[in-house]
């Protein structure tokens, strides 16, 4: 059994327009992590990542060691590796002075020291997916190799030129322009659609059923399985719409999970609202699922690339807790199912999505506690 | 306001954060005595050169191990020093 047993999030509904680049777009973000970028000496990433950092769970985990300790960095598309000025109004102008602390790994051993001492140190670069891929390793980790504690820091920066820009290339991003024309962010809708990048950050701790009870800790969630896949793609950046890669994830989760798939009542979304995703991912819940309600974070966050699969299942837990399954923001449509209206949340397990360019789909199966 | 004090404030942001800071208590104090380690010493001699305008080039030839060390090296390099201890904050906020 592999019990989620403390969490923290950052995230922000707050959005400013940058209007200064090819592709004028509003972005999620928090301002204070740009401050005295300039410098040279502040890590935008790792100003976010103290967002979750909370000092009061790291002295209770120091504390409390249980048995062999992860510590994971999903840190989604490696932009610690911001090697290159990024610059917005000469008010996001950074370069960093001291190349390790832009290296993922010495990032993560780093931030590691803060927990106590580790049995492994390791990171991920699964794009999108990187924050729900790492599930499966959490599993792997505590079911196989006897692992009692795996931490996992997620946190991603999306906000610099470079990204900005290739989204609005690649169409994938709603821009400014398409606002102003009355098109809201969205997902499965046929008027709304597209997604706003946002900065985002999660630190979750998963613990085995042993450390639970030696510490005597009421869990939030049991992880019941996950799973990561890929399809038979022809485009490294694109998605297969019949829903290949979502339903290869979706039936590895149920199968290690040894559920039925009609145990699942609601899911977290992948929900960036393109137009190929609406078409795989819906395809793919519509195939492999009976009954569900489903809904989509991006909308209010961002897309926080490769924290949001994590940070949204969080925000999930907080919401069900609350007796609430939201809405999809802004569907134009009656929909039951891709939830037009916030409803309360039906008994079962919860399932979460998420995909990442270069062909990765993941998914993660919880029970609420 | 002594050099041991901007140090002490210098080992505190430098350290990863919510990390455990040995307070250093007197200049032969060694950095592996007090829980600095290589990483920490690299990261605050960044600070060191912005307090006390030291080129870039010139610091990374050093390899301090003691409080005093540091001390020796950034007074024979100096171009500027700090003024007070709001000064300091200020520039390793």
């Amino acid at each position: 059994m592999i019990y989620l047993t403390h969490y923290r999030t950052a995230s922000t509904q707050d959005v400013e327009l940058f209007d200064d680049i090819i592709y004028p777009q509003k972005v999620n973000w928090f301002p204070d992590t740009y401050n005295r970028t300039k410098s040279g000496l502040v890590y935008v990433p790792h100003k976010l990542a103290e967002k979750v950092l909370d000092p009061e769970l790291l002295t209770y985990l120091r504390e409390n060691p249980v048995g062999k300790t992860a510590f994971i960095l999903a840190g989604g598309n490696a932009h610690f590796a911001g090697i290159g000025q990024r610059e917005y109004n000469s008010r996001l102008t950074y370069t960093y002075k001291f190349l390790p602390f832009t290296l993922t790994q010495v990032y993560a051993g780093r931030i590691a020291q803060s927990f106590g001492e580790m049995d492994m140190v390791t990171t991920d670069a699964s794009a999108c997916a990187s924050s729900l891929k790492v599930m499966m390793d959490v599993q792997n980790l505590i079911q196989f190799y006897n692992f009692d504690r795996v931490i996992v820091l997620t946190v991603e920066d999306g906000v610099s030129n470079a990204v900005l820009e290739f989204f609005g290339d690649s169409k994938a991003v709603l821009t400014e322009k398409q606002e102003q024309e009355g098109i809201k962010p969205s997902a499965f809708d046929s008027t709304n659609f597209g997604f706003r990048i946002g900065q985002g950050a999660a630190l979750a701790i998963f613990e085995s059923r042993e450390a639970v009870a030696q510490q005597q800790i009421k869990p939030h969630a049991r992880l019941v399985g996950a799973y990561s896949a890929s399809e038979r793609s022809t485009n490294a950046i694109g998605q297969c719409e019949d829903g290949e890669g979502f339903i290869k994830a979706i039936e590895g989760a149920i199968h290690y999970s040894n559920i039925s798939p009609d145990e699942i009542k609601i899911v977290k979304t992948h929900g960036t609202g393109t137009a190929s995703n609406n078409k795989a991912e819906k395809n793919a819940l519509n195939q492999t699922l009976k009954a569900f309600v489903a809904t989509s974070y991006k909308q209010k966050i961002g897309h926080t690339m490769g924290s949001s699969g994590l940070l949204e299942t969080l925000l999930l837990l907080n919401d069900i807790r609350s007796g609430v399954v939201p809405a999809i923001a802004n569907r134009t449509e009656t929909d039951s199912a891709f939830l037009s209206e916030s409803t309360t949340p039906p008994d079962g397990l919860i399932m979460s999505l998420a995909a990442g360019m270069g062909n990765i789909y993941s998914a993660a199966i919880f029970k609420g506690m | 306001m002594t050099f041991i004090e901007i140090f002490n404030y210098v080992a505190k942001v430098a350290r990863p954060a919510h990390a455990k800071v040995t307070i250093a208590e007197s200049m032969e104090d060694v950095f592996a005595d007090i829980g600095l380690d290589s990483l920490d010493g690299l990261v605050m001699l960044m600070y060191f050169d912005e307090l006390y305008g030291i080129d870039d080039a010139t610091s990374k030839e050093w390899s301090p191990k003691s409080v005093q060390e540091l001390h020796d090296l950034v007074m024979a390099n100096k171009t500027k020093e700090p003024a007070s201890m709001e000064e300091v904050v200020e520039v390793c906020k």
